[in-house]
């Protein structure tokens, strides 16, 4: 395929080399083969170099035949009209026109003249996946060129061929290349002899709201389209550009707009287009109206197309009409990927048996194509690789979290046992971090430095006795410091995964962006509030004061009135003072109340 | 002096700082925490909770909701005509617990009418959209001509960018022919006598835009009147309200036509090809 492609440029390079022949009729800017035509190109300033979508293609690109099908019909008047016709074979697809074009009254050198020729050709185009390639074989039938006062030049018999490629990566975007007259055909008009000049015409097409397009819209659409083309008239090198616009509407009206900036004669003429279109089942009727360059008229044309889902020149074989046509039904839509055989559910986050701080956890997996995936009973989105990730709340403590797919008849549960634990940020924990980084690691860094000083003073042969018993007994109370604060940390992190079970279990509440100074100590209301949670005693309503210091919206009022309905705490007196720090006396008294002590 | 010396120490003692302090000593979280953790009725619990094979049960599960809601759904005309050209609408009203800019996008299955089965929706203003961001979702779309009649399952689902999908469901009819229905003939027996006016009443629903219903005739020929008369919704002739889809005409029996049952054909044609033809009967004596 590579190579394929390789050749192909590397034939348009070779023959795209600036033509020097003569020409009287190129000189003027026309093209003795010159084939374009259809209202709705014209109506789009004759950019369709790159577009493929209907047979009015057939007119610009030899490789764009591969893409489409059907019959044309576009006329101006009876000296000016185009037909074509595009079909298929397994082979490839085949193309056909005439072409008929007039111009009458344009001036050279202040002098009225008129031009017509008539010409056919016969295309064929096939593609290798994206990209297309075609060539047509032109005939010029006759040439006549008239000027006033001077009898008309009538041509003989001319051939020449066009050479084209287009590549369609993507289902809304198309470029095209084409070579026209490559072997630049030689003929004679009157007793001149003629050239057909050869040009070089590129082009692109984007369908902006076309299917996986960005901005993909079902009932709209836009078309961009330019076309530039180079070419010799004479010995003049001369530049054309066409530039297009369509907006459909619900897929059966059109509007066109175009421009074109167009060498004719002696000048570069700009023109503008308009265009209508009217789409019914595979039939459309276009009409299109410019400034013809030549005549400097205003024409109009009028084309009737057809572009059923296949078309074939001889009756089809029963397997070559559903093929084409199943291929041509087939092709709006969206290719599915290829389908791999794997299994319908497959969880990637999070693995069985999963410890988190997080209230939220991001659950992901894979399922077949085509398959439907829930969390919790709830549907999840599924990208077009079949991956999903959807955040799961949790709740603290344990969570089971149940993800199902279902495709058809067949379905797969899987569960994963979550555990959402209290995050506790203990007060003294930066402290202590911070003790250990000066006290250790940076006294151990010291430590270090100092004996390697040691060292080089005693092999420069000094006497560092001393210095040495000195940073001894140093590095012993650094070894001592050092087991005492890990040792500090180790109870430190005990105690912390102590509080995060009693926060998990709800006994303790904490604040998961405050500090929770574990040194701290506790007042009699907090005890009593996390004594009566842990021995999951039923908490009443308060709506009045428990005593006169715990009104009725104190926080540790519901939990006071439950120790002291069921006399676990015995208060003499109208106050119970729940913010004062509890005592080792009172705390033990509180302890074998609760029954956490005997 | 014995007694002065003791009572000198039992001040001394009650008053150093250090006794002082054992009496007051309070007690930290740290202790509490330590005390509880050890507690026979909590250490049971904390294993439960550490314990994976004991406990995740069916009450376990979140039902915490984040997923996208559809609050309404509909297309505009619930009824359409196969005929590629009259613009369906389909609207959807979406929300999301975290706001509409969580939303990922919105998309309808039309496979059921021979389009694409994951369609976009907007909300852009454009395309049919009334407003920009206002959480309702609008596609535009029509019917081929290849759509075979009935009604058509649509489903739209909205997926938010925290990866919940929500679904929702609408109806929309393919009908091609012109509905007739609330036929009214009065009166229903008349005399032959170029004098009584009949009116006849029918109300058409036509699928898609009532603007596309292009004729309403009755063929009045076994009443002696031409065969292609013509029923009127403009509120004249008969026509009570303009525009409410409900078409009148008024005419009189000729002299001379033969008592009993007359026939009379109703046909109703639209733009899109679509026939509806109803049979009436009027008694004359």
């Amino acid at each position: 395929m590579k190579n394929n492609i390789k050749i192909i440029f590397f034939i348009f390079i070779v023959l795209v080399m600036p033509s020097m022949a003569f020409s009287a009729v190129s000189e003027i800017g026309l093209d003795g083969l010159d084939q374009t035509g259809g209202a709705r190109p014209l109506g789009m300033g004759g950019a369709y170099t790159a577009v493929t979508d209907d047979i009015n293609c057939l007119f610009y690109n030899p490789a764009s035949i591969a893409f489409t099908r059907g019959l044309t019909a576009s006329i101006k008047d009876a000296k000016n009209f185009a037909l074509g016709a595009g079909y298929q074979t397994r082979a490839g697809n085949f193309g056909l026109g005439i072409v008929y074009k007039n111009y009458e009254g344009f001036e050279t050198e202040a002098i009225k003249s008129s031009y017509e020729h008539s010409i056919a050709f016969l295309s064929y185009g096939n593609r290798i996946d994206q990209i297309a390639f075609g060539v047509s074989l032109k005939t010029l039938f006759s040439q006549r060129l008239s000027v006033t006062g001077n009898p008309a030049l009538v041509s003989t018999n001319g051939y020449d061929a066009d050479a084209g490629i287009l590549w369609q990566p993507v289902n809304f975007a198309s470029i095209g290349l084409v070579l026209h007259n490559i072997s630049e055909g030689k003929y004679t008009l009157g007793t001149t002899n003629e050239t057909f000049p050869r040009s070089t015409r590129g082009g692109i097409s984007l369908n902006l709201l076309e299917t996986d397009s960005v901005f993909y819209n079902d009932f709209y659409g836009i078309k961009l389209s330019f076309d530039s083309e180079s070419k010799n008239a004479g010995n003049i090198a001369i530049q054309n550009s066409f530039y297009g616009i369509e907006f459909s509407y619900g897929g059966w009206l059109y509007l066109r707009l175009g421009a074109a900036s167009i060498y004719t004669i002696d000048r570069t003429a700009s023109l503008t287009s308009f265009g209508l279109g009217y789409k019914f089942g595979y039939g459309q009727i276009d009409f299109s109206s410019h400034m013809d360059p030549f005549t400097e008229s205003q024409i109009s044309y009028l084309s009737l197309d057809y572009t059923p889902p296949a078309l074939f020149f001889f009756p089809p074989s029963p397997e070559e009409k559903e093929y084409y046509i199943e291929e041509q039904q087939a092709a709006p839509e969206a290719t599915p990927p290829k389908e791999e055989i794997k299994e319908l559910l497959k969880v990637i986050f999070p693995n069985d048996d999963h410890s988190t701080y997080d209230e939220v956890i991001a659950v992901s997996g894979e399922v077949r194509q085509g398959a439907t995936a829930f969390i919790n009973g709830v549907e999840v989105y599924i990208s077009n690789g079949g991956r999903f990730s959807a955040l799961q709340p949790l709740n603290p403590g344990k969570n089971l979290i149940e993800i199902e797919a279902r495709l058809k008849d067949e379905k797969k549960v899987m569960s994963r046992k979550v555990l959402r634990k209290a995050k506790v940020l203990i007060a003294e924990e930066e402290g202590l971090n911070k003790k250990i980084v000066d006290e250790v690691l940076n006294k151990e860094a010291e430590l270090v430095k100092r004996t390697e000083e040691l060292s080089k003073k005693k092999a420069e042969g000094l006497d560092v006795s001393l210095e040495e018993q000195k940073l001894q007994e140093e590095r012993s109370k650094y070894e001592v410091k050092k087991t005492s604060l890990y040792a500090e940390k180790n109870k430190l992190e005990e105690r912390k995964e102590k509080v995060e079970n009693l926060a998990t279990l709800g006994v303790i509440e904490v604040s998961p962006d405050k500090k929770f100074e574990i040194e701290a100590p506790i007042t009699r209301g907090e005890i009593l509030t996390w004594l009566v949670k842990a021995a999951a005693l039923p908490v009443p309503k308060v709506s009045e004061a428990v005593f006169s210091d715990v009104p009725a919206n104190h926080k540790y009022a519901p939990y006071i009135k439950a120790a002291v309905d069921l006399k676990l705490v015995i208060v003499s007196g109208d106050k119970f003072r729940p913010d004062e720090p509890v005592t080792e006396q009172e705390g033990q008294e509180f302890f074998r109340a609760f029954g956490v002590i005997q | 002096m014995k007694k002065l010396i003791l009572f000198f120490f039992i001040i001394l003692f009650s008053l150093n700082p250090v006794f002082a302090e054992e009496e007051k000593k309070l007690m930290t979280r740290a202790e509490v925490i330590d005390k509880l953790s050890t507690a026979d009725f909590l250490k049971k619990k904390i294993g439960d909770l550490l314990n994976w094979s004991v406990g995740y049960d069916i009450t376990k599960i979140n039902r915490t909701n984040l997923a996208p809601t559809i609050s309404f759904l509909k297309a505009t005309p619930v009824v359409a005509p196969p005929d590629n050209r009259t613009v369906v609408s389909l609207s959807a009203k979406v929300d999301d617990p975290s706001g509409l800019d969580n939303i990922r996008g919105v998309r309808a299955d039309l496979s059921s009418i021979k389009k694409l089965p994951n369609t976009i929706l907007v909300d852009n203003g454009l395309w049919g959209d009334a407003k920009s961001g206002d959480g309702i979702y609008t596609l535009q779309t029509n019917i081929g001509y290849d759509v075979t009649g009935g009604p058509k399952d649509i489903a739209v689902a909205v997926a938010n960018k925290s990866g919940w999908v929500a679904v929702g469901r609408t109806e929309l009819n393919v009908e091609l022919n012109p509905i007739i229905s609330e036929e009214k003939i009065i009166p229903q027996i008349v005399p032959a006598d170029g004098k009584t006016i009949v009116s006849i009443s029918v109300k058409i629903n036509n699928p898609g835009r009532k603007e596309d219903l292009k004729d309403v005739t009755i063929d009045l020929s076994e009443v002696g009147l031409g065969s292609k008369i013509g029923l009127r919704d403009d509120g004249t002739g008969g026509d009570k309200l303009a525009g409410d889809r409900v078409f009148t005409v008024e005419f009189r029996v000729r002299p001379g036509i033969n008592s009993g049952p007359k026939k009379l054909v109703l046909t109703a044609v639209n733009v899109s090809g679509g026939k509806g033809v109803k049979d009436l009967e009027l008694g004359v004596q």
